[in-house]
C-alpha cells in the first residue's frame, strides 16, 4: 500500500488555492499554467499557480516533465484519482474534527447530511401513503 | 486405485463440470433475460437460479453413479487422468466452499438469534404460528430458522405499529416463512457462484413483492403495510439482518419505494393458477422418456465418463 502512504495524514497540510489546483488537475490527465489558466477556472496570476505547482511538486503530490514545445513544465497527478479523493477526504474531515470542541458535533451532521436523501424519500413516500389513507376513508374504506 | 475411490472422483468431476457449465449457461442467460426480470415471479428466479445445482446433482445421481455402478468392470488397476483429477479436485471445492459458505451463514444467524433475549411468546388468534417478543435497539419483524421458522418481532416494533399495521406485516412475514424462503438462501449459499448474484438479487426482491401480495387482501390492507414498512424501514435496515433471515424492512432505497408505490396503486390481481398439473405433466413424461431410453442412455453416459476417467 505504498501508493496510499504517500496521501497519509503526515502529509503537509493542503491549502484552498493548492486544493483547487489539484481538483483541476484531477479532472485532466495533465496540464501546463497555461493550460489550466485557460480552463477559466482560476483567477490568480500566472506565478501565482507556477509557484503553487512547483510548491506541490516539491511536496510530492505531482509529477512534472519538460514540455519542450512550450518552455513549461506538465504536471499530472501523482496518484490515483480515487486515492486522491480519498485522502482529501480524510484531511478535511481531520481537520474538521480537529478544530471542533466537541469532534461528535460534526460528525452527526456528516451524518444528517448522508442520510439527508434516505429521509426526504421516507417523507415523500410518508405523504403518497397518507394521502392514499385519506383518499381511501372519503371513499368509506376504513 | 481402489474401484469405489475412482467412481467418486468421476462422481465429483462429473458434477463439477456439469454445475459449472450450466452455471456459466445460466449466467450468459441472465444477461438477455434481466430487463424482463420484473415481469417474472419468484419462484420461476429461483428455479432458474437452482437449475444448475438441482441438475448438476440430478444427473450424478440418476444417470453417472448407476452408470457407474453397473457397466464399470471392477479394475483395481486402473488409474484416473489428469482431466479427471482436475475436475473432482474443482468439485471438492466446489462442495466445501459451499458447505463451509453454508455453515458460515448458519452460525451467524444463530449468534444473531443469541444476541435477541426473548421476552415474551405468544399465538396468533387465526393461525398456528407463534410470534416471539424480543428486545432489541431497533423495531425488527423478521422471519429466523429454516426448518421451523420462528416468526420474530421487537418489542419496539409492538409499540411503533398500530394494530392493523401489525396484522399486516405478521402475514408478510408468514408467507415467507410459508414459501420456506430461508431454506432456499441457505440452497443459494451452497451453490454460490460469481456472476448469479444479480440473478440472486432480483429473486430476492421478487420474494419480497410476493410476500407482499401475500400479505394484502384490499387496499386497506395494501395502505396499512406500505404505512408498517416505512415505520420498521425509517427506523431500521435490513442489512442489521443476518443473511438467513427474512426481514420486512427493504435493503434499498430504490425496493422500498417500489414496494410502496406497488402497494399504493394495489388493485385486485387474481392469483395465476398454479400449474401443477402442466408441471406434474412434464415430469412425469421426462420420468416416462427416462425409463424407457434408461439402459442405453447409462451405456452413453458411461462411455462419456470413460473420456474423463482416463
Amino acid at each position: 500500500m505504498g501508493s496510499i502512504k504517500t496521501w497519509d495524514s503526515k502529509q503537509p497540510q493542503l491549502g484552498p488555492f493548492e486544493t483547487h489546483l489539484l481538483a483541476l488537475l484531477c479532472q485532466r490527465k495533465d496540464a501546463t499554467v497555461r493550460e489550466l489558466l485557460q480552463s477559466g477556472k482560476i483567477e490568480a496570476a500566472y506565478t501565482t499557480v507556477m509557484t503553487t505547482l512547483d510548491r506541490l511538486y516539491k511536496k510530492g503530490f505531482l509529477d512534472r516533465d519538460a514540455d519542450v514545445q512550450r518552455q513549461a513544465f506538465r504536471y499530472r497527478l501523482k496518484q490515483d484519482k480515487r486515492i486522491f479523493y480519498r485522502a482529501m477526504l480524510g484531511a478535511n474531515l481531520n481537520c474538521l474534527l480537529q478544530s471542533a470542541a466537541n469532534p461528535s458535533l460534526p460528525l452527526s451532521y456528516l451524518v444528517d447530511a448522508v442520510t439527508e436523501h434516505d429521509s426526504a424519500l421516507l417523507d415523500e413516500l410518508r405523504r403518497a401513503v397518507n394521502h392514499k389513507r385519506q383518499e381511501l376513508r372519503r371513499r368509506g374504506k376504513p | 486405485m481402489t474401484y469405489l475411490f475412482r467412481g467418486a472422483l468421476l462422481w465429483l468431476g462429473s458434477f463439477f463440470l456439469i454445475y459449472v457449465t450450466l452455471s456459466m449457461v445460466v449466467a450468459v442467460a441472465w444477461q438477455f433475460l434481466r430487463s424482463k426480470a420484473a415481469s417474472w415471479d419468484a419462484s420461476s428466479l429461483y428455479r432458474l437460479r437452482a437449475l444448475p445445482l438441482m441438475a448438476a446433482g440430478a444427473i450424478v445421481i440418476f444417470l453417472v453413479i448407476p452408470s457407474f455402478l453397473r457397466l464399470e468392470e471392477y479394475q483395481g488397476e486402473e488409474t484416473v487422468g489428469r482431466l479427471g483429477l482436475g475436475l473432482a479436485f474443482g468439485g471438492i471445492v466446489v462442495v466445501v466452499f459451499g458447505a463451509i459458505s453454508a455453515l458460515l451463514a448458519l452460525r451467524k444467524a444463530r449468534r444473531f438469534l443469541a444476541s435477541c433475549p426473548e421476552t415474551r411468546t405468544w399465538r396468533l388468534d387465526n393461525s398456528d404460528a407463534s410470534v416471539v417478543e424480543i428486545a432489541t435497539a431497533n423495531p425488527m419483524f423478521l422471519v429466523a430458522g429454516i426448518y421451523r421458522p420462528k416468526l420474530l418481532i421487537s418489542e419496539q416494533a409492538v409499540r411503533l405499529l398500530d394494530p392493523c399495521e401489525m396484522q399486516a406485516a405478521i402475514r408478510h412475514e408468514l408467507a415467507h416463512a410459508s414459501s420456506h424462503d430461508n431454506f432456499k438462501k441457505l440452497a443459494l449459499r451452497v451453490s454460490r457462484f460469481p456472476f448469479l448474484s444479480g440473478l440472486e438479487r432480483s429473486w430476492m426482491q421478487a420474494a419480497e413483492l410476493a410476500a407482499d401480495d401475500a400479505a394484502v387482501t384490499d387496499e386497506s390492507s395494501a395502505i396499512d403495510l406500505a404505512s408498517a414498512l416505512l415505520k420498521v424501514a425509517s427506523r431500521t435496515s435490513a442489512r442489521e439482518m443476518p443473511e438467513l433471515a427474512t426481514s420486512l424492512g427493504p435493503h434499498t432505497e430504490q425496493e422500498l419505494r417500489t414496494r410502496i408505490e406497488r402497494l399504493i396503486s394495489w388493485e385486485y390481481r387474481p392469483a395465476s393458477a398454479p400449474r401443477r398439473r402442466l408441471w406434474a405433466l412434464f415430469i412425469l413424461t421426462g420420468l416416462g422418456a427416462l425409463a424407457v431410453s434408461y439402459g442405453p442412455l447409462l451405456r452413453q453416459v458411461h462411455e462419456l465418463s470413460e473420456l474423463l476417467i482416463r
